[in-house]
């Protein structure tokens, strides 16, 4: 459901209902709050707010009556105080199991009010986890409200999400392709106006905001789809993760947007960049005792791009230590992905104690009982582009420069 | 049960679910754990609740895992499985919750029979406990019953001046350090305090309820119903006297208490009562020199419903001037007159219209509530000035453990007001 609601989160024009008990909405809410002050702390403006989220607050005695007359009436309230150009609805997992039909009510409000709604064929937890709701209203808004049309050059539309347009990936990817001459028009789902909606078929390509993970391969389907329907050109299994890859990246999209010239220009200017941030770094980080602890499935964590990182601030890794949380069969799978670009001894849990003690910083997937390790959090969206590297680099630099005699846990 | 006469859009209230509050009261046992029988995503949420007040939640607080063919089959195997990790891994909690989620409760699993079949080492309650239940207050009260129903000893006498605390959460904002306020407090003035349930006592403790000459109750939407059940139970008298914000807020909290069940000490907490007026008084008219008199031309303070309208008549009665006030109830409470200095007094869910319209018309005001109101004046994007009093509080960093009740929160919460009415002045002095 907190799925469903994000795919339209910020599109001004829909208002969002869960048939679902009020608590289920206070946990899109929670994640609402997070992001906001998510942004706030990382220094950026969020440019629009929330939608209305309203719950149908279903209650013990609809398990046994049902609850779509209950439904029916917070649908009235709404349309009657928000005039919405669009109702989403989410079902929750009690309405699943109640079996109240969630699709025939959004069938006839569709009629009595001639307003669009779209709903899911889904019920909370019985029928997927977050991604299933939220790439099933993205389907449908594409076929409710995408249609195709001449494609302007130099444009862009951003697919996914990642924190919206005011979130590192976004900002960050505009920030290139501005100095590249290319214009981004808008960011699909969740963070364009509902009137704005059908005019991102008229961009030129996609810039998935992709990397690794189920995410990342919902995206990839949902920018298929998009590209057979509307002709947009796109860039596959090229994501600017790493600084390797940012760099490829930067040449890809020159090609692909016929401006190789001007992004060459941009690629200079990014070298230059980072050349100034290592200097300044490199100062506290070379040779500094480094462990890295990984507790995440190899589809969730990018080793090359984090070797990347170890190798351009020149720390000293003692060794990789893989965590009790990385279960057997993914252990093997990780080794065999390390030994690709590096030849440091990689322990178990147990086995690798002693080199988190000597370690001067230890990069770690989850966070470490002994309080005091110098930890820096690796997170599973890792900051992309020449400045998330950087971001990420000065990090490690700033805890290496710490004086305190503890530890603690530091975030990227 | 909770029930609404509007919707509202959920972006103006502040609430989580009764796992979270069955959880809650649980976890304020020391040493006890809970298991929810629910899916990960609800347990999740829970957890992450919980952690603000107790940073070791993830350790107590454990998850069965079902997958969504459990709403077919039953989640007995999940449960079995859980249990049994439980037990390999030598924990041994004073106290063992187990709580189904709502869609678990659905299904019609026996969860007392499957849990007493693993003959657990050590006590234990179950619960259907989800959204349907209700939020928070819902969850802690159905928990707290669920324990004493079971738990509690009949054979116990009552003891001289002994009370028990109701109606505390160490999962409020600050929880611990007005619990430890209030105790303190109440021993000075010679009360022995028997048990506090969810919110510090040992399960022994509880099991001793009985043991008390007068039931206190604090949160009326955590602890009234259990006053009311103890009282038929044991014939345990109660008293509702909310939270004592403010020193004359809680001379008279005390005095209530005092006319239910006299102390010997009255006089020595109303003696360090005035000396901590005198004090402040002293302070204040050196800052007043400098800033002038504190005033706001609006406040709102937005909280769970006891504490709302105890700090609305604290705010007004002594420590601030304004305007307007208007009190922002997020439970319906009724059963004492806890402020009558409110201008307004709106209650979420019921009055879901009129609050919503507050905030879209909210501009230069002191808030007093959580992050989440703070939110979305900020995304409105108006001025405003704020000091955080509930959870969630992203905004705001609070490290040391001084309450905001009693006589130390007084001066506490005196301070943080000045503060942000200094910053107030001094931000118009950069605008102009």
């Amino acid at each position: 459901m907190p799925g469903v609601w994000r795919a339209v989160a910020y599109m001004d024009g829909v208002v969002v209902i869960f048939h679902s008990p009020r608590a289920c909405a206070h946990i899109a809410r929670t994640m609402d709050i997070n992001t906001h002050y998510r942004a706030m702390g990382d220094g950026r403006k969020e440019e629009r707010a929330s939608v209305p989220l309203l719950s149908s607050q279903l209650e013990e005695k609809h398990s046994i009556f049902g609850g779509i007359d209950r439904l029916k009436k917070c649908i009235a309230y709404a349309i009657e105080k928000y005039d919405p150009k669009c109702l989403v609805l989410g079902g929750s997992c009690v309405a699943g199991v109640i079996g109240d039909d969630v699709e025939a009510v959004a069938k006839e409000v569709e009629e009595e009010y001639n307003l669009p709604v779209i709903t899911v064929d889904s019920y909370g937890f019985l029928d997927g986890e977050f991604f299933e709701g939220y790439f099933e209203i993205t389907y449908k808004l594409i076929d409710r409200y995408l249609y195709p049309q001449e494609h302007i050059p130099k444009t862009v539309v951003l697919i996914g999400d990642n924190g919206g347009p005011w979130g590192h990936y976004a900002t960050e990817v505009t920030r290139i392709l501005k100095a590249m001459g290319v214009t981004v028009i808008g960011q699909f789902p969740g963070y364009i106006t509902l009137a704005d909606l059908p005019k991102i078929t008229s961009a030129e390509a996609m810039v998935v905001l992709g990397g690794k993970g189920n995410t990342h391969e919902g995206l990839e389907c949902l920018t298929k789809r998009l590209q057979e329907k509307f002709g947009f050109k796109f860039l596959q299994d090229v994501y600017p993760v790493g600084w390797e890859r940012t760099q490829q990246w930067i040449v890809e999209m020159g090609k692909l947007l016929n401006c190789e010239e001007k992004a060459e220009e941009v690629l200079q200017a990014e070298r230059l960049l980072m050349e100034k941030s290592l200097a300044q770094f490199l100062s506290v980080t070379k040779s500094k005792k480094a462990t890295l602890c990984i507790g995440r499935w190899l589809m969730y964590f990018h080793p090359e791009s984090m070797l990347g990182v170890i190798n351009a601030l020149e720390l000293d890794l003692q060794g990789i230590v893989l965590l009790d949380a990385l279960e057997a069969g993914y252990f093997d799978e990780m080794v065999g992905a390390l030994r690709k670009y590096t030849d440091v001894p990689i322990y178990s849990n147990l086995d690798g104690e002693r080199l988190l003690k000597e370690a001067d910083v230890v990069l770690t997937t989850h966070e470490l009982q002994d309080k005091n390790l110098k930890q820096v959090f690796l997170p599973m969206l890792p900051k992309v582009g020449t400045l998330g590297e950087i971001e990420f680099m000065q990090v490690i630099y700033r805890v290496l420069c710490s004086k305190h005699k503890g530890g603690g846990l530091v975030y990227v | 049960m909770y029930s609404n006469n509007q919707w509202g859009n959920i972006c103006h209230r502040v609430d989580c679910c009764a796992l979270s509050g069955a959880a809650a009261f649980v976890a304020g046992i020391p040493d006890a754990e809970i298991l929810v029988n629910g899916p990960l995503w609800c347990y999740f949420y829970a957890l992450r609740t919980l952690e603000h007040a107790k940073y070791d939640m993830g350790e107590r607080f454990h998850d069965c895992q079902p997958d969504n063919n459990a709403i077919v089959y039953g989640t007995e195997k999940f449960l079995t499985e859980a249990l049994k990790r439980l037990l390999d891994s030598g924990r041994k909690p004073a106290l063992l919750l187990v709580e189904n989620s709502c869609s678990l409760s659905l299904i019609g699993d026996d969860l007392a029979g499957i849990v007493r079949k693993m003959e657990l080492p050590y006590p234990f309650v179950t619960l259907d406990c989800g959204g349907l239940v209700g939020g928070f207050a819902e969850g802690y009260t159905k928990a707290a019953l669920a324990v004493l129903k079971k738990f509690a000893d009949e054979k116990v006498e009552p003891l001289e001046n002994n009370v028990n605390l109701l109606g505390l959460s160490d999962f409020y904002y600050n929880g611990v350090a007005d619990r430890n306020e209030i105790i303190r407090l109440l021993t000075k003035a010679g009360y022995k305090i028997n048990a506090v349930p969810g919110a510090g006592s040992s399960l022994e403790d509880v099991q001793e309820i009985a043991r008390a000459k007068l039931n206190i109750v604090c949160n009326e939407e955590l602890g009234l119903q259990l006053a009311q059940c103890l009282e038929k139970r044991f014939a345990t008298p109660y008293v509702v006297v909310g939270m004592p914000y403010g020193i004359e807020g809680t001379k008279n909290w005390l005095t209530r208490i005092h006319e239910a069940l006299p102390c010997e000490n009255l006089q020595a907490v109303f003696d360090e009562g005035t000396a901590q007026m005198e004090r402040l008084t002293a302070k204040e008219n050196d800052y007043r020199g400098v800033w002038g008199s504190l005033w706001f031309d609006k406040v709102i303070l937005s909280a769970a419903g006891t504490q709302a309208l105890c700090m609305a008549q604290a705010l007004r009665n002594e420590w601030l001037d304004m305007g307007e006030l208007t009190v922002i109830c997020q439970h319906e409470v009724k059963s004492a007159d806890y402020c009558e200095v409110a201008d307004k007094v709106l209650v979420t869910g019921k009055d879901a219209d009129e609050i919503e319209k507050l905030f879209q018309n909210a501009e230069d005001v002191l808030l007093l509530a959580s992050s989440s109101e703070t939110s979305n004046l900020r995304r409105r994007g108006v001025r405003f000035y704020s000091c955080n009093i509930a959870y969630p509080s992203a905004d705001e960093v609070l490290l040391t453990e001084t309450p905001f009740v009693g006589i130390k929160g007084a001066a506490h919460l005196l301070e943080r007001l000045w503060n942000v009415y200094v910053k107030k002045q001094m931000d118009e002095q950069v605008d102009k």
